[in-house]
């Protein structure tokens, strides 16, 4: 059924890596450039390191306007990084046609919007004979239905005659999602990124894009990035964690122990405005003055957090915290988590094992 | 027989089904609410466009909603929730057809208590109506405000077109303090829309809303553009401002686990039918309707045991066209043969108490259909079409 992909990955090796990863867009002003010459950026992402495993789902946590997607879209190579380095199974991606090309056959993205990512005048079958042609993967006819016809069943269009002359407008929300991933899949990348790939369509179907998602990756040994802003789908659906804030990733460690022994301040805001019925009592009230994410153009020096968070002292406005390990693979980037930090004792917090910095 | 084995103890129907008398278990269920309701809706049906390719976005709903209360309605994107706070607000416009039904609104005049159909109010009485009893609350704040109107303009003119003989002085206070009341400092006052925040913005829209003090705030998805710590700062301040000026509340979104956090009475809307009516602590423990039992297992957890879930099989329906019988039969597990052949109604979970919880679902109806069905009246043969 998987025929034609290469060889398979060894489950648990690292396949997509990011290291120190920068991403700044210039805004564009031009009263400002006149007046200073100076040029004002948004600083979407910083300095943000992550690794996606084979056979794993690492889950990408944020509000909007953290830094998740654009995460997504520089490792999808649809925008170059500012700076930092990015590996494919090790080695170094560098940027160039006939690299991208080969980059995409390992590396597909999932989009949010199945309703514009998939092209109204052409139907399913179109749709995923055009990547089998443009990557050579299939050159008879026959040998491209059949692997469209495979594809199909691989994300449960099933029977796949009914689908393959289907357009978009005739396809449910979820089932235009399959489509697109079974688009991605059609070049059987070894990394697949997918951007809230559930968040536009309805809640009845949410959880079978997941649990069809979480089948690929065991099955394949696919390497999986889920960005998504539903810290509670990203329990349930990954096996590691990252939650960002304000372009950095502030926490990050095993699925469970991020949701169930949050260490970092933003991480504990995040879960307690959750919605969560099982909750006893209401919502936290510290939610309500808990302000609101800082403009990227200007981001709070130090800490970007520091500003809404109910610990802050001294040391984090001026100096951007460490990360520090909390133990089984978790860490967060808190100067509270450090021991004693400069500028007074420790408040209350759980007791944690005095961490190094990485 | 009872068929499938029920999904839930609340599917075995307890009570002796005899003979209609609500005999009442005092320790069980709440006292009858004798009060009469703010809001009725009443067997109202709404269609877009006529004749068989008519989309029937709302069909034959009936609904209660209290002074003071929070009725959550739940249901996904075609579902008719929005359609049907829509027809509350008389806010439809073509081609959308009210085909039958009333909305009735109680009224406290200066001559006493009095019922408004809502759905006969036109002109100088509906403007009355609304912002002074019914206030309306919607997803995209971006685009209920005038981008070029600062905000206090805004909010000055919501109580000077309701109020006109307020003097500006005054004015300026209300504005400033309704902007207090819903935590944006009053410094905001002078800003545009696009200078604000997509939460503060919605806040704003709140302020404006209670500027005249309504006595039902209606909230179609007011938080659903937002992040989750903006929502839960929003929700946390209207249950404030709710327990402070005590309106009633109906409240629209898909996401079922913030109903569950919020409202006191939850209704389940699918393919335009209200098929299940509870009070929240009823309805979170025990979900009647299979589709809401589906709903309530498609929202993952974030405490307890992690395991598979599986979600509702199938997509929504298509109100074009819908099949004979229980809209939801398709996707249902449960699916008998009955309910490829007729639909449902919604009737009391458990007619020999006194009950709040209402269910459309022949899971429930106590006997099997085909026999007689004593219970709510309409009897299944034939529908009311």
């Amino acid at each position: 059924m998987n025929g034609a992909s290469g060889t398979a990955a060894e489950p648990g090796s690292v396949m997509l890596e990011a290291s120190e990863l920068t991403k700044h867009y210039p805004v564009r002003s031009n009263r400002v450039r006149d007046l200073t010459r100076t040029r004002k950026v948004v600083h979407a992402v910083e300095d943000v390191s992550l690794e996606l495993v084979a056979g794993k789902v690492v889950a990408l946590v944020g509000e909007s306007g953290s830094g998740k997607s654009t995460i997504g879209r520089v490792l999808a190579q649809l925008e170059p990084a500012t700076a930092g380095v990015v590996r494919l199974r090790g080695e170094r991606v560098r940027r160039g046609r006939g690299r991208l090309l080969r980059y995409r056959r390992e590396v597909q993205i999932v989009f949010q919007d199945p309703f514009s990512s998939l092209n109204p005048i052409h139907s399913v079958g179109y749709h995923l004979g055009r990547s089998l042609k443009i990557h050579g993967i299939t050159r008879r006819k026959a040998e491209t239905n059949e692997r469209i016809a495979s594809l199909l069943e691989r994300v449960h269009l099933t029977p796949p005659g009914q689908f393959l002359s289907k357009f978009p407008h005739e396809l449910s929300g979820g089932q235009r999602q399959r489509v697109a991933i079974a688009r991605a899949l059609a070049v059987s990348p070894k990394v697949l990124l997918a951007d809230e790939p559930v968040s536009m369509l309805d809640v009845s179907i949410r959880l079978s894009i997941l649990n069809l998602l979480a089948e690929l990756t065991r099955r394949e040994q696919l390497a999986l990035l889920y960005i998504t802003h539903d810290i509670a789908s990203a329990r349930y659906f990954a096996d590691r964690l990252y939650v960002m804030y304000a372009g950095r990733i502030v926490e990050g460690g095993s699925a469970e122990d991020v949701t169930q022994s949050p260490a970092h301040p933003y991480t504990q805001l995040l879960l307690s405005a959750a919605p969560n019925p099982d909750r006893e009592g209401s919502a936290d009230p510290a939610v309500l003055n808990s302000g609101e994410a800082p403009s990227l153009i200007s981001p709070p020096s130090g800490c970007r957090f520091h500003p809404r968070c109910p610990h802050a002292r001294a040391v984090c406005a001026s100096d951007a915290p460490p990360q520090i390990e909390i133990g089984q693979g978790q860490w967060a980037a808190c100067w509270l988590l450090g021991g004693d930090p400069p500028g007074g004792p420790m408040e209350t917090q759980p007791s944690i094992n005095r961490g190094e910095q990485k | 027989m009872t068929g499938e084995p029920g999904i839930t103890p609340a599917a075995v129907n307890g009570g002796p089904v005899a003979s209609g008398r609500p005999g009442r278990d005092p320790a069980a269920s709440p006292p009858p609410l004798t009060e009469s309701p703010l809001l009725e809706v009443r067997d109202l049906s709404v269609a877009y466009g006529a004749g068989p390719r008519a989309v029937r976005a709302v069909e034959q709903v009936s609904l209660e909603i209290r002074a003071g209360e929070a009725v959550g309605i739940a249901g996904e994107s075609g579902s008719g929730k929005s359609t049907l706070v829509h027809a509350i607000a008389h806010l439809l416009r073509p081609p959308a057809v009210i085909n039958s039904g009333e909305v009735l609104y109680r009224r406290e005049a200066d001559t006493g208590p009095d019922t408004v159909e809502v759905l006969r109010l036109n002109g100088e009485s509906l403007r009355r109506f609304r912002w002074n009893e019914l206030a309306v609350v919607f997803q995209s704040a971006m685009s209920a405000l005038n981008p070029v109107i600062s905000i206090r303009s805004q909010l000055v003119d919501a109580i000077r077109a309701h109020r006109p003989t307020t003097r500006r002085k005054e004015l300026d206070d209300q504005a400033a303090e309704l902007l207090e009341m819903v935590g944006v400092t009053a410094d905001r006052l002078s800003s545009y829309p696009h200078q604000l925040s997509g939460g503060m913005r919605q806040r704003v829209m709140i302020a404006m809303a209670l500027a005249l003090r309504p006595k039902l705030l209606i909230m179609d998805e007011p938080t659903t553009a937002l992040d989750v710590v903006t929502q839960s700062q929003i929700l946390i301040r209207i249950a404030e401002l709710r327990r402070q000026f005590g309106f009633a509340m109906v409240f629209i979104t898909h996401d079922l686990s913030l109903l569950l956090e919020i409202a006191d009475t939850i209704a389940i809307m699918y393919a335009g039918r209200i098929v299940e009516v509870a009070p929240r602590g009823e309805f979170h423990r025990e979900p009647a309707h299979p589709y809401s039992v589906g709903m309530l297992k498609s929202f993952p957890p974030l405490t307890g045991p992690r395991r598979e879930l599986i979600g509702i099989p199938g997509s929504p329906p298509d109100l074009r066209g819908l099949p004979r019988g229980c809209p939801f039969a398709p996707r249902c597990s449960h699916a008998m043969e009955i309910c490829g052949r007729e639909n449902p109604k919604l009737a009391p979970l458990r007619p020999a108490d006194w009950t709040p919880h209402q269910v459309a679902c022949w899971l429930h109806s106590g006997d099997q259909p085909g026999s007689t069905r004593p219970a709510a009246g309409a009897g299944p043969t034939g529908g009311s079409r």
